[in-house]
């Protein structure tokens, strides 16, 4: 899902030379004017890790001192915006980066600030220890969404309000992958011996074909990539720089095996299942993989073979990435979106979506480098109405 | 029609500049630039400063030592330019590396020359 932006905030994405404004506020204050370089910083869907910012800061009048006189300061709310100065109602704001303020190193006249996301709290607190195991559920199975708002709210510390007013989790957004979940019945036990909880949610989004990223609100965001969602943002040879194609065929599974009921007393996996996808594996030979995690598995066979299927259908043709740099065109893209791409010279049409699954935002240059992951998306049937009205296929 | 230029940190305190023909004045754009590869030009203004190079010229004794006084304690100044009555006012700092003025003007031994790089700072 989007940015949440006004239609004329996107146009001015997409526009030659856009009002573009930068903002930096620190425990809620706007620091902007003292910024002397601003940060570049990577979110992925690729895998759950906290994401950080550093942040260079005039302070050749000594104003910024008090972060390590009084450390207690050191406590602080970030967020780094990019906005659009509208003529008459001012300039409209979209936060790229919210954060806290974990470091601060002096040199010279300036104070560097390196921020780091929410998910770093993940890394400081555990789920369980091997003396004492902590299992969810306690017995059978429970809904994959369920176990991860567990360790969210209860091991991870965020915020268990169960709706949109939701400080910590974008609870939209979870109720439509909580949702995935629950209408197929996906069941998991897990275990914990003492794991970070960003291992626990890292091994559970691995095992549920799911993503887990921090939004430029801030907010902590569960998906599972499904069909393309609206393909309303067309990025073309006008908008971007620099285009990389890249096609691998490491990242193939034609044949993919899913261990589930595990028995941790004896270390033992009890059952298997296997997806094939046979015309692949004539194509391209056995690319095969196998999905099992002593943390966390599925309790029964259905669950087991959805998440094989899943990966078949997504990875028996070698995945196509696109790596595309452009300025600030399309900014209220977030990782999940789909969006469509067009080049005359390798024949991408604009018929297809791809998925945003990384996105590099370097703000001192006011550039956007975003990968684009065509295994991330079922695409549905699209009608060529183009191709259909060539001579050769109607007379 | 003349162009007058004082330079102090308030109105009262100013000293007046005499420049040469080298003097250069303008803005600087910060601003990031990305050429598609249709050819559609990006182009991302964020701020600008002013920016003064002011070949001043046979400045009296007094007012150089006020000025490379002012530079050596980084003092926020304003740089007034009036002409045909009318003053603009700019936030400058001095932002030499060296003593700005510190050449004796030929024969006097009381006058000095040299060129004040001025900054605005918003």
């Amino acid at each position: 899902m989007a940015n949440d932006v006004s239609s004329w905030f996107v146009d001015q994405s997409f526009a030659l030379r856009p009002p573009a404004r930068r903002r930096f506020l620190l425990a809620g204050s706007d620091h902007t004017a003292r910024v002397t370089r601003w940060p570049r910083f990577v979110r992925t869907a690729n895998e759950l890790k906290s994401v950080e910012a550093t942040v260079r800061l005039a302070n050749d009048d000594g104003a910024l001192n008090n972060f390590w006189t009084t450390a207690i300061t050191m406590v602080a709310s970030a967020e780094l915006a990019v906005g659009f100065t509208h003529p008459n109602s001012g300039t409209e704001w979209m936060p790229l980066y919210t954060g806290e303020l974990k470091t601060v190193a002096y040199s010279a006249t300036e104070c560097e600030v390196r921020l780091r996301d929410r998910l770093w709290a993940f890394t400081e607190r555990t789920v369980g220890d091997t003396d004492n195991p902590v299992e969810i559920p306690t017995s059978g199975g429970q809904l994959v969404s369920d176990v991860a708002w567990t360790l969210c709210t209860c091991y991870g510390g965020l915020s268990a309000v169960a709706s949109t007013s939701n400080p910590d989790i974008d609870y939209e957004a979870f109720g439509a992958w909580a949702a995935a979940f629950s209408s197929d019945t996906i069941l998991i036990h897990t275990r914990y011996t003492g794991e970070r909880v960003s291992e626990a949610l890292q091994a559970l989004a691995q095992m549920a074909d799911s993503a887990v990223v921090v939004e430029g609100d801030g907010r902590l965001r569960f998906m599972r990539f499904e069909e393309a969602s609206s393909l309303d943002t067309t990025l073309s040879d006008e908008h971007y720089a620099a285009m990389v194609i890249d096609v691998d065929t490491t990242r193939m599974v034609n044949r993919q095996k899913v261990s589930f009921n595990y028995a941790p007393k004896s270390d033992y996996w009890l059952d298997t299942v296997t997806s094939v996808r046979s015309l692949s594996v004539e194509s391209f030979g056995v690319h095969e993989a196998l999905a099992r995690d002593e943390s966390v598995w599925y309790v029964d066979s259905p669950a087991a073979i959805n998440l094989a299927t899943r990966r078949t259908l997504l990875l028996n043709d070698p995945p196509s990435r696109f790596q595309v740099e452009t300025g600030l065109a399309a900014a209220h893209l977030q990782i999940g979106d789909t969006v469509r791409l067009h080049n005359s010279f390798y024949n991408i049409t604009s018929a297809q979506g791809w998925r945003l699954v990384e996105f590099e935002c370097d703000l001192d240059g006011g550039r956007l480098t975003r990968e684009l992951d065509g295994a991330a998306v079922m695409n549905g049937f699209y009608l060529d109405v183009s191709f259909l009205d060539g001579d050769d296929v109607l007379l | 029609m003349s162009l007058k230029f004082e330079l102090g940190p308030t109105s009262a305190t100013a000293v007046e500049l005499t420049l040469g023909w080298s003097s250069r004045f303008g803005e600087k754009q910060i601003k990031s630039e990305h050429r598609a590869k249709a050819g559609n030009l990006y182009r991302y203004v964020w701020g600008a400063y002013e920016r003064f190079s002011l070949q001043a010229e046979d400045i009296p004794g007094s007012a150089a030592a006020l000025v490379n006084s002012w530079w050596g304690t980084a003092t926020p100044l304003l740089l007034f330019v009036t002409s045909g009555g009318v003053t603009a006012t700019h936030s400058v700092y001095i932002v030499n590396d060296e003593t700005p003025l510190r050449q004796y003007v030929k024969p006097s031994a009381t006058r000095l020359k040299g060129t004040i790089e001025l900054e605005g700072y918003l």
